[in-house]
Protein backbone atom coordinates (compact mmCIF):
# COMPACT_ATOMS: atom_id res chain seq x y z
CA UNK A 1 0.00 0.00 0.00
CA UNK A 2 1.18 3.27 -1.02
CA UNK A 3 2.21 5.73 2.20
CA UNK A 4 3.04 2.50 4.19
CA UNK A 5 6.54 3.16 3.97
CA UNK A 6 6.16 6.80 5.84
CA UNK A 7 5.52 4.48 9.00
CA UNK A 8 8.51 4.16 11.52
CA UNK A 9 9.13 1.81 13.91
CA UNK A 10 10.44 3.15 17.10
CA UNK A 11 12.70 0.96 19.75
CA UNK A 12 12.61 1.16 23.03
CA UNK A 13 15.16 0.13 25.83
CA UNK A 14 13.95 0.46 29.10
CA UNK A 15 17.03 1.24 31.68
CA UNK A 16 15.79 1.39 35.16
CA UNK A 17 11.98 0.52 35.93
CA UNK A 18 10.67 1.17 39.83
CA UNK A 19 7.42 2.16 40.63
CA UNK A 20 7.87 5.59 40.42
CA UNK A 21 10.48 6.24 38.26
CA UNK A 22 11.32 5.12 34.74
CA UNK A 23 14.62 5.65 32.63
CA UNK A 24 14.39 4.60 28.82
CA UNK A 25 15.87 5.28 25.24
CA UNK A 26 13.58 5.79 22.68
CA UNK A 27 15.06 5.44 19.26
CA UNK A 28 13.98 5.57 15.62
CA UNK A 29 11.49 8.55 15.65
CA UNK A 30 12.18 12.29 15.65
CA UNK A 31 11.15 14.76 18.13
CA UNK A 32 7.67 15.36 16.99
CA UNK A 33 6.98 11.86 18.81
CA UNK A 34 8.84 12.48 21.58
CA UNK A 35 7.54 15.58 22.85
CA UNK A 36 4.07 14.35 21.97
CA UNK A 37 4.83 11.49 24.23
CA UNK A 38 6.00 13.86 27.30
CA UNK A 39 3.04 16.61 26.95
CA UNK A 40 0.96 13.60 26.85
CA UNK A 41 2.18 12.80 30.11
CA UNK A 42 2.35 15.82 31.65
CA UNK A 43 -1.07 17.03 30.79
CA UNK A 44 -3.59 14.58 29.07
CA UNK A 45 -2.88 11.10 31.03
CA UNK A 46 -5.92 10.82 33.37
CA UNK A 47 -5.92 10.76 37.34
CA UNK A 48 -8.30 10.76 40.35
CA UNK A 49 -8.14 14.10 42.31
CA UNK A 50 -10.67 15.62 44.85
CA UNK A 51 -12.86 17.91 43.05
CA UNK A 52 -15.71 18.83 44.96
CA UNK A 53 -15.70 19.66 49.02
CA UNK A 54 -18.85 19.89 51.15
CA UNK A 55 -17.46 21.10 54.68
CA UNK A 56 -19.62 20.20 57.76
CA UNK A 57 -17.63 21.79 60.55
CA UNK A 58 -14.48 23.48 60.20
CA UNK A 59 -12.72 24.95 63.39
CA UNK A 60 -9.19 25.08 62.29
CA UNK A 61 -7.22 28.03 61.63
CA UNK A 62 -7.42 27.45 57.60
CA UNK A 63 -10.25 28.78 56.00
CA UNK A 64 -12.52 26.56 54.33
CA UNK A 65 -11.12 27.19 50.35
CA UNK A 66 -7.63 27.04 51.88
CA UNK A 67 -8.31 23.22 52.94
CA UNK A 68 -10.22 22.41 49.69
CA UNK A 69 -7.82 23.04 47.82
CA UNK A 70 -5.08 20.87 50.26
CA UNK A 71 -7.01 18.23 49.36
CA UNK A 72 -7.46 18.81 46.01
CA UNK A 73 -3.56 18.41 45.39
CA UNK A 74 -3.48 15.05 47.45
CA UNK A 75 -2.78 12.60 44.60
CA UNK A 76 -4.86 9.48 44.73
CA UNK A 77 -3.91 6.10 43.16
CA UNK A 78 -5.50 6.48 39.84
CA UNK A 79 -5.06 2.72 38.17
CA UNK A 80 -8.95 2.84 37.86
CA UNK A 81 -8.83 6.75 35.91
CA UNK A 82 -8.15 5.16 32.14
CA UNK A 83 -11.35 3.37 32.66
CA UNK A 84 -13.23 5.64 34.48
CA UNK A 85 -15.81 8.60 33.07
CA UNK A 86 -15.35 12.16 32.56
CA UNK A 87 -18.29 13.52 35.19
CA UNK A 88 -19.16 15.94 32.15
CA UNK A 89 -20.03 12.92 30.23
CA UNK A 90 -21.27 10.56 32.97
CA UNK A 91 -24.71 10.12 32.26
CA UNK A 92 -25.47 7.85 35.06
CA UNK A 93 -25.48 10.31 37.94
CA UNK A 94 -25.77 14.08 38.30
CA UNK A 95 -22.48 14.93 39.29
CA UNK A 96 -22.99 14.63 43.04
CA UNK A 97 -20.57 11.81 43.71
CA UNK A 98 -22.76 9.18 44.57
CA UNK A 99 -21.88 7.31 40.70
CA UNK A 100 -19.76 4.16 40.59
CA UNK A 101 -18.97 5.29 36.67
CA UNK A 102 -17.37 9.03 37.45
CA UNK A 103 -17.01 9.56 41.44
CA UNK A 104 -15.44 8.55 44.39
CA UNK A 105 -16.45 9.82 47.38
CA UNK A 106 -14.64 10.37 50.91
CA UNK A 107 -15.10 11.95 54.31
CA UNK A 108 -12.69 12.90 57.21
CA UNK A 109 -13.51 13.85 60.63
CA UNK A 110 -11.07 14.62 62.93
CA UNK A 111 -11.14 16.29 66.24
CA UNK A 112 -8.87 17.14 68.72
CA UNK A 113 -9.35 16.34 72.40
CA UNK A 114 -5.76 16.67 73.41
CA UNK A 115 -3.07 19.13 74.65
CA UNK A 116 -0.77 18.58 72.11
CA UNK A 117 -1.29 19.76 68.95
CA UNK A 118 -2.68 16.90 66.35
CA UNK A 119 -2.18 16.80 62.67
CA UNK A 120 -5.02 16.03 60.10
CA UNK A 121 -3.32 14.11 57.25
CA UNK A 122 -4.25 11.93 54.57
CA UNK A 123 -4.35 8.99 56.38
CA UNK A 124 -7.58 10.36 58.29
CA UNK A 125 -9.33 10.32 54.66
CA UNK A 126 -12.32 7.61 54.35
CA UNK A 127 -12.57 6.53 51.03
CA UNK A 128 -15.64 4.64 49.60
CA UNK A 129 -13.76 2.76 46.92
CA UNK A 130 -10.24 0.73 48.32
CA UNK A 131 -8.71 0.88 44.90
CA UNK A 132 -9.20 5.18 45.37
CA UNK A 133 -6.94 5.75 48.34
CA UNK A 134 -3.86 8.47 49.09
CA UNK A 135 -1.14 7.25 47.43
CA UNK A 136 1.01 7.03 50.78
CA UNK A 137 -1.64 5.21 52.41
CA UNK A 138 -1.67 2.66 50.33
CA UNK A 139 2.01 2.55 49.90
CA UNK A 140 2.30 2.33 53.70
CA UNK A 141 -0.63 -1.00 53.42
CA UNK A 142 1.44 -2.17 50.24
CA UNK A 143 4.83 -1.73 52.44
CA UNK A 144 6.38 -1.69 48.49
CA UNK A 145 7.31 2.10 48.79
CA UNK A 146 9.64 4.13 51.02
CA UNK A 147 10.25 3.59 55.06
CA UNK A 148 6.87 3.22 56.42
CA UNK A 149 7.99 4.62 60.24
CA UNK A 150 9.02 7.85 58.28
CA UNK A 151 5.55 7.62 56.44
CA UNK A 152 3.17 9.95 58.76
CA UNK A 153 0.74 11.04 55.58
CA UNK A 154 0.45 14.51 53.71
CA UNK A 155 -0.40 17.16 56.52
CA UNK A 156 -3.75 18.63 55.76
CA UNK A 157 -4.09 21.21 58.41
CA UNK A 158 -3.21 20.89 62.07
CA UNK A 159 -5.25 21.08 65.08
CA UNK A 160 -4.94 22.32 69.03
CA UNK A 161 -7.56 21.44 71.69
CA UNK A 162 -11.19 21.68 70.63
CA UNK A 163 -10.93 22.16 66.89
CA UNK A 164 -12.41 20.45 64.67
CA UNK A 165 -12.96 19.36 61.08
CA UNK A 166 -15.66 17.64 59.15
CA UNK A 167 -16.12 17.17 55.67
CA UNK A 168 -17.41 15.12 52.24
CA UNK A 169 -15.18 15.46 49.31
CA UNK A 170 -15.91 14.03 45.86
CA UNK A 171 -12.77 12.98 43.68
CA UNK A 172 -13.38 13.08 40.12
CA UNK A 173 -11.27 11.69 36.42
CA UNK A 174 -9.64 14.44 34.97
CA UNK A 175 -6.73 15.50 33.20
CA UNK A 176 -3.59 17.56 34.13
CA UNK A 177 -4.72 20.55 31.58
CA UNK A 178 -7.74 21.30 33.34
CA UNK A 179 -5.56 21.55 36.28
CA UNK A 180 -2.40 20.61 37.46
CA UNK A 181 -3.65 18.29 40.45
CA UNK A 182 -4.73 15.69 38.25
CA UNK A 183 -1.04 15.28 36.67
CA UNK A 184 0.62 11.95 37.40
CA UNK A 185 3.47 13.12 36.62
CA UNK A 186 6.29 14.86 38.63
CA UNK A 187 8.66 15.45 35.68
CA UNK A 188 9.09 14.06 32.18
CA UNK A 189 11.98 14.74 30.59
CA UNK A 190 13.91 14.02 27.75
CA UNK A 191 16.95 14.19 26.34
CA UNK A 192 18.71 13.85 22.51
CA UNK A 193 21.43 11.91 23.15
CA UNK A 194 25.05 13.23 21.91
CA UNK A 195 27.82 11.23 20.11
CA UNK A 196 31.14 12.52 21.09
CA UNK A 197 33.99 11.74 18.61
CA UNK A 198 37.25 12.44 19.48
CA UNK A 199 40.04 13.52 17.22
CA UNK A 200 42.53 10.78 18.76
CA UNK A 201 45.15 12.26 15.84
CA UNK A 202 44.90 15.22 17.34
CA UNK A 203 44.57 14.65 20.51
CA UNK A 204 47.55 12.97 20.73
CA UNK A 205 49.56 16.33 20.43
CA UNK A 206 48.54 17.50 23.38
CA UNK A 207 50.59 17.04 26.36
CA UNK A 208 49.69 14.67 30.08
CA UNK A 209 48.86 18.44 31.29
CA UNK A 210 46.89 20.07 28.08
CA UNK A 211 44.91 17.22 28.16
CA UNK A 212 43.79 17.21 31.99
CA UNK A 213 43.16 21.34 31.48
CA UNK A 214 41.14 20.16 28.79
CA UNK A 215 38.88 17.22 30.42
CA UNK A 216 38.78 19.53 33.60
CA UNK A 217 37.00 22.40 30.89
CA UNK A 218 34.12 20.26 30.95
CA UNK A 219 31.43 21.36 33.58
CA UNK A 220 30.63 17.63 33.94
CA UNK A 221 32.17 14.61 33.99
CA UNK A 222 32.00 13.48 30.33
CA UNK A 223 35.84 12.56 29.56
CA UNK A 224 38.20 10.70 31.63
CA UNK A 225 41.81 10.09 30.95
CA UNK A 226 43.51 6.31 31.22
CA UNK A 227 46.16 6.20 33.55
CA UNK A 228 48.29 3.99 31.91
CA UNK A 229 48.31 5.26 28.31
CA UNK A 230 47.01 8.65 29.00
CA UNK A 231 44.07 8.35 26.03
CA UNK A 232 41.48 10.58 26.93
CA UNK A 233 38.33 8.39 26.64
CA UNK A 234 34.63 9.39 26.58
CA UNK A 235 33.51 8.42 30.17
CA UNK A 236 29.74 9.27 30.30
CA UNK A 237 28.22 10.92 26.65
CA UNK A 238 24.68 11.60 29.06
CA UNK A 239 26.62 13.92 31.37
CA UNK A 240 26.93 16.31 28.34
CA UNK A 241 24.98 18.96 29.09
CA UNK A 242 25.35 20.93 25.37
CA UNK A 243 27.33 23.50 26.53
CA UNK A 244 30.24 23.46 24.72
CA UNK A 245 32.58 24.43 27.11
CA UNK A 246 35.32 21.03 25.81
CA UNK A 247 34.67 22.67 21.95
CA UNK A 248 35.81 26.65 23.04
CA UNK A 249 38.58 25.18 25.08
CA UNK A 250 40.09 23.09 22.24
CA UNK A 251 39.66 26.09 20.06
CA UNK A 252 41.19 28.71 22.82
CA UNK A 253 43.74 25.68 22.47
CA UNK A 254 44.54 26.16 18.90
CA UNK A 255 43.04 22.79 18.37
CA UNK A 256 39.99 23.42 16.79
CA UNK A 257 38.05 19.63 15.63
CA UNK A 258 39.64 18.34 18.39
CA UNK A 259 36.41 17.17 19.51
CA UNK A 260 33.08 16.46 17.38
CA UNK A 261 29.58 16.41 19.64
CA UNK A 262 26.68 16.11 17.81
CA UNK A 263 23.29 15.36 19.13
CA UNK A 264 21.67 12.50 17.13
CA UNK A 265 18.21 13.57 15.68
CA UNK A 266 16.75 10.41 16.18
CA UNK A 267 17.32 8.91 19.82
CA UNK A 268 16.06 10.19 23.13
CA UNK A 269 16.52 9.11 26.51
CA UNK A 270 13.18 9.53 28.39
CA UNK A 271 12.94 10.13 32.89
CA UNK A 272 9.61 10.09 34.26
CA UNK A 273 9.10 10.31 37.51
CA UNK A 274 4.98 9.45 38.52
CA UNK A 275 3.14 11.21 41.71
CA UNK A 276 2.07 7.74 42.66
CA UNK A 277 -1.14 8.09 41.12
CA UNK A 278 0.27 5.66 38.63
CA UNK A 279 3.19 3.17 38.25
CA UNK A 280 5.56 5.16 35.89
CA UNK A 281 5.93 2.61 33.26
CA UNK A 282 1.97 2.58 33.36
CA UNK A 283 1.61 6.30 33.22
CA UNK A 284 3.75 5.90 29.36
CA UNK A 285 1.47 2.89 28.44
CA UNK A 286 -1.17 4.79 29.42
CA UNK A 287 0.49 7.85 27.06
CA UNK A 288 0.36 6.07 24.28
CA UNK A 289 -3.20 5.17 24.45
CA UNK A 290 -4.17 8.76 25.04
CA UNK A 291 -2.16 9.47 22.39
CA UNK A 292 -3.70 7.18 20.16
CA UNK A 293 -7.61 8.07 21.40
CA UNK A 294 -6.47 11.65 20.69
CA UNK A 295 -5.54 10.82 16.92
CA UNK A 296 -8.76 9.17 16.41
CA UNK A 297 -10.54 11.63 17.69
CA UNK A 298 -9.03 14.26 14.61
CA UNK A 299 -9.57 11.64 12.01
CA UNK A 300 -11.60 13.39 8.78
CA UNK A 301 -15.07 12.23 9.44
CA UNK A 302 -17.37 10.79 6.69
CA UNK A 303 -19.81 13.53 7.20
CA UNK A 304 -17.14 16.54 6.67
CA UNK A 305 -16.16 15.00 3.19
CA UNK A 306 -19.52 14.65 1.74
CA UNK A 307 -20.14 17.97 2.66
CA UNK A 308 -17.13 18.90 0.38
CA UNK A 309 -18.08 16.61 -2.62
CA UNK A 310 -22.01 18.58 -2.26
CA UNK A 311 -19.60 21.82 -3.21
CA UNK A 312 -20.99 21.70 -6.55
CA UNK A 313 -19.31 22.01 -9.72
CA UNK A 314 -16.32 24.53 -8.60
CA UNK A 315 -15.44 22.01 -6.21
CA UNK A 316 -15.30 18.93 -9.03
CA UNK A 317 -13.33 21.29 -11.16
CA UNK A 318 -10.85 22.17 -9.08
CA UNK A 319 -10.19 18.52 -8.87
CA UNK A 320 -9.24 18.22 -11.89
CA UNK A 321 -12.87 16.23 -12.66
CA UNK B 1 -14.16 37.52 36.30
CA UNK B 2 -14.16 36.93 32.56
CA UNK B 3 -11.52 34.33 32.47
CA UNK B 4 -13.14 31.15 30.24
CA UNK B 5 -13.53 28.60 31.91
CA UNK B 6 -10.93 25.56 32.02
CA UNK B 7 -12.92 22.77 29.98
CA UNK B 8 -13.27 24.96 26.98
CA UNK B 9 -9.30 24.29 26.65
CA UNK B 10 -10.43 20.46 25.60
CA UNK B 11 -13.78 20.25 25.44
CA UNK B 12 -15.36 20.81 21.73
CA UNK B 13 -18.66 22.88 22.11
CA UNK B 14 -21.99 22.01 20.80
CA UNK B 15 -22.54 21.87 17.31
CA UNK B 16 -19.33 22.50 16.25
CA UNK B 17 -16.91 20.02 14.45
CA UNK B 18 -13.84 18.54 15.54
CA UNK B 19 -12.23 18.44 12.04
CA UNK B 20 -13.29 20.79 9.27
CA UNK B 21 -11.15 22.44 5.59
CA UNK B 22 -11.58 24.59 3.65
CA UNK B 23 -9.72 23.80 0.07
CA UNK B 24 -7.79 26.89 -1.12
CA UNK B 25 -9.42 28.96 -4.10
CA UNK B 26 -6.58 29.45 -6.06
CA UNK B 27 -4.05 26.75 -5.76
CA UNK B 28 -5.15 22.98 -6.40
CA UNK B 29 -4.27 20.47 -3.84
CA UNK B 30 -4.02 22.90 -1.58
CA UNK B 31 -6.37 22.82 1.67
CA UNK B 32 -6.51 23.86 5.76
CA UNK B 33 -7.81 21.67 8.33
CA UNK B 34 -8.97 23.35 11.45
CA UNK B 35 -8.52 21.07 14.43
CA UNK B 36 -11.06 21.88 17.12
CA UNK B 37 -9.69 21.98 20.71
CA UNK B 38 -6.13 20.90 20.26
CA UNK B 39 -2.76 21.94 20.29
CA UNK B 40 1.49 21.30 19.49
CA UNK B 41 0.82 17.51 20.87
CA UNK B 42 -1.41 16.83 18.03
CA UNK B 43 0.06 19.47 15.63
CA UNK B 44 3.44 18.87 15.39
CA UNK B 45 3.53 15.12 14.81
CA UNK B 46 0.99 15.56 12.33
CA UNK B 47 2.96 18.10 10.35
CA UNK B 48 6.44 16.18 10.86
CA UNK B 49 4.69 12.86 9.45
CA UNK B 50 3.17 14.90 6.51
CA UNK B 51 7.03 16.04 5.67
CA UNK B 52 7.55 12.13 5.31
CA UNK B 53 4.93 11.83 2.51
CA UNK B 54 6.73 12.21 -0.68
CA UNK B 55 3.13 13.48 -2.01
CA UNK B 56 3.12 16.52 0.23
CA UNK B 57 4.73 19.30 -1.13
CA UNK B 58 4.00 21.55 2.00
CA UNK B 59 2.43 20.58 5.28
CA UNK B 60 2.60 23.34 8.67
CA UNK B 61 0.54 24.18 11.26
CA UNK B 62 -0.31 27.08 13.90
CA UNK B 63 -1.97 27.63 16.82
CA UNK B 64 -3.42 30.85 15.89
CA UNK B 65 -3.98 32.48 19.50
CA UNK B 66 -3.64 30.94 22.44
CA UNK B 67 -6.65 31.89 23.83
CA UNK B 68 -8.29 29.86 20.71
CA UNK B 69 -8.21 26.83 21.09
CA UNK B 70 -7.46 25.59 17.82
CA UNK B 71 -4.68 24.61 15.35
CA UNK B 72 -4.48 24.70 11.86
CA UNK B 73 -3.28 22.64 9.53
CA UNK B 74 -2.08 23.56 5.91
CA UNK B 75 -1.81 20.74 3.32
CA UNK B 76 -0.62 21.18 -0.46
CA UNK B 77 0.10 17.89 -2.14
CA UNK B 78 1.00 16.52 -5.58
CA UNK B 79 -1.11 16.00 -7.83
CA UNK B 80 -1.74 12.31 -7.67
CA UNK B 81 -2.92 13.06 -4.19
CA UNK B 82 -4.59 15.25 -1.99
CA UNK B 83 -4.84 17.13 1.44
CA UNK B 84 -7.75 14.90 2.82
CA UNK B 85 -5.56 11.66 1.53
CA UNK B 86 -2.62 12.67 3.19
CA UNK B 87 -4.67 14.00 6.09
CA UNK B 88 -5.60 10.48 6.79
CA UNK B 89 -2.52 8.78 5.50
CA UNK B 90 -0.36 10.67 8.20
CA UNK B 91 -3.23 10.02 10.76
CA UNK B 92 -3.16 6.24 10.19
CA UNK B 93 0.42 5.98 9.94
CA UNK B 94 1.08 7.84 13.53
CA UNK B 95 -1.35 5.07 14.90
CA UNK B 96 0.22 2.28 13.82
CA UNK B 97 3.35 3.46 14.60
CA UNK B 98 2.38 4.10 18.44
CA UNK B 99 0.60 0.83 18.63
CA UNK B 100 4.22 -0.55 17.65
CA UNK B 101 5.49 1.68 19.96
CA UNK B 102 3.33 0.11 23.06
CA UNK B 103 4.28 -3.16 22.05
CA UNK B 104 7.59 -2.21 21.86
CA UNK B 105 7.19 -0.90 25.29
CA UNK B 106 5.68 -4.00 26.98
CA UNK B 107 8.22 -6.32 25.60
CA UNK B 108 10.87 -3.91 27.01
CA UNK B 109 9.69 -4.11 30.16
CA UNK B 110 8.97 -7.61 29.83
CA UNK B 111 12.72 -7.84 28.86
CA UNK B 112 13.22 -6.24 32.34
CA UNK B 113 12.22 -9.37 34.13
CA UNK B 114 14.80 -11.19 32.15
CA UNK B 115 17.35 -9.09 33.31
CA UNK B 116 16.27 -8.63 37.13
CA UNK B 117 16.36 -12.89 37.00
CA UNK B 118 19.59 -12.63 35.74
CA UNK B 119 21.33 -10.59 38.69
CA UNK B 120 21.52 -11.85 42.46
CA UNK B 121 19.62 -8.51 43.13
CA UNK B 122 16.35 -10.48 42.53
CA UNK B 123 16.16 -11.42 46.04
CA UNK B 124 13.01 -9.03 46.86
CA UNK B 125 11.14 -9.70 44.21
CA UNK B 126 9.04 -12.78 42.71
CA UNK B 127 7.28 -13.59 39.84
CA UNK B 128 4.13 -14.72 40.04
CA UNK B 129 3.68 -16.45 36.20
CA UNK B 130 0.34 -17.15 35.05
CA UNK B 131 0.11 -19.51 31.66
CA UNK B 132 -2.49 -18.98 29.55
CA UNK B 133 -4.42 -16.82 32.56
CA UNK B 134 -4.54 -19.66 34.44
CA UNK B 135 -2.97 -19.66 37.53
CA UNK B 136 -0.45 -22.52 37.26
CA UNK B 137 1.46 -23.26 40.29
CA UNK B 138 3.63 -25.55 38.42
CA UNK B 139 4.53 -22.49 36.27
CA UNK B 140 5.15 -20.81 39.35
CA UNK B 141 7.60 -23.27 40.78
CA UNK B 142 9.44 -23.80 37.48
CA UNK B 143 9.70 -19.85 38.11
CA UNK B 144 10.95 -19.64 40.65
CA UNK B 145 13.07 -22.45 40.62
CA UNK B 146 14.86 -20.62 37.46
CA UNK B 147 15.17 -17.46 39.71
CA UNK B 148 18.19 -18.65 41.10
CA UNK B 149 19.85 -19.59 37.92
CA UNK B 150 22.08 -17.20 35.87
CA UNK B 151 19.52 -17.41 32.65
CA UNK B 152 16.44 -18.41 31.48
CA UNK B 153 15.21 -16.50 28.35
CA UNK B 154 13.64 -19.47 27.24
CA UNK B 155 10.41 -17.98 28.83
CA UNK B 156 7.38 -15.77 26.88
CA UNK B 157 7.62 -16.04 23.00
CA UNK B 158 6.72 -19.43 22.58
CA UNK B 159 3.95 -19.95 25.85
CA UNK B 160 1.51 -16.71 26.11
CA UNK B 161 2.53 -15.53 29.69
CA UNK B 162 1.32 -12.99 31.60
CA UNK B 163 3.88 -12.09 34.22
CA UNK B 164 3.11 -10.06 37.18
CA UNK B 165 5.90 -8.10 39.06
CA UNK B 166 5.45 -7.77 43.21
CA UNK B 167 7.63 -7.62 45.83
CA UNK B 168 7.35 -9.90 48.12
CA UNK B 169 9.23 -11.06 51.43
CA UNK B 170 11.83 -13.74 50.14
Amino acid sequence: MEGAKNQRFPKIKIREMKDDYLKFELRETDASMANALRRVMLAEVPTIAIDLVEIEVNSTVLNDEFISHRLGLIPLTSDRAMDMRFSRDCDACDGDGQCEYCSVEFHLSVRCDQDQTQDVTSADLQSTDPTVVPVDVAARSSSSGYDASENRGIIIVKLRRGQELRLRAIARKGIGKDHAKWSPAATVTFMYEPEIRINEELMESLSLEEKNSWIESSPTKVFGIDPNTHQVMVVDAEAYTYDEEVIKKAEAMGKPGLVEIEAKEDSFIFTVESTGAVKASQLVINAIDVLKQKLDAVRLSDDTVEADDQFGELGSHMRGG
Amino acid sequence: MNAPDRYERFVVPDGTKKVSYERDTKIINAASFTVEREDHTIGNILRMQLHRDPNVLFAGYKLPHPLQYKIIVRIHTASQSSPMQAYNQAINDLDKELSHLKGVFEYGMYGRFLVWGSGPRISVLFVELIVQNKPSGRGFEAFKGLLGESTFGCFGSTQRCRYYQRRGKQ
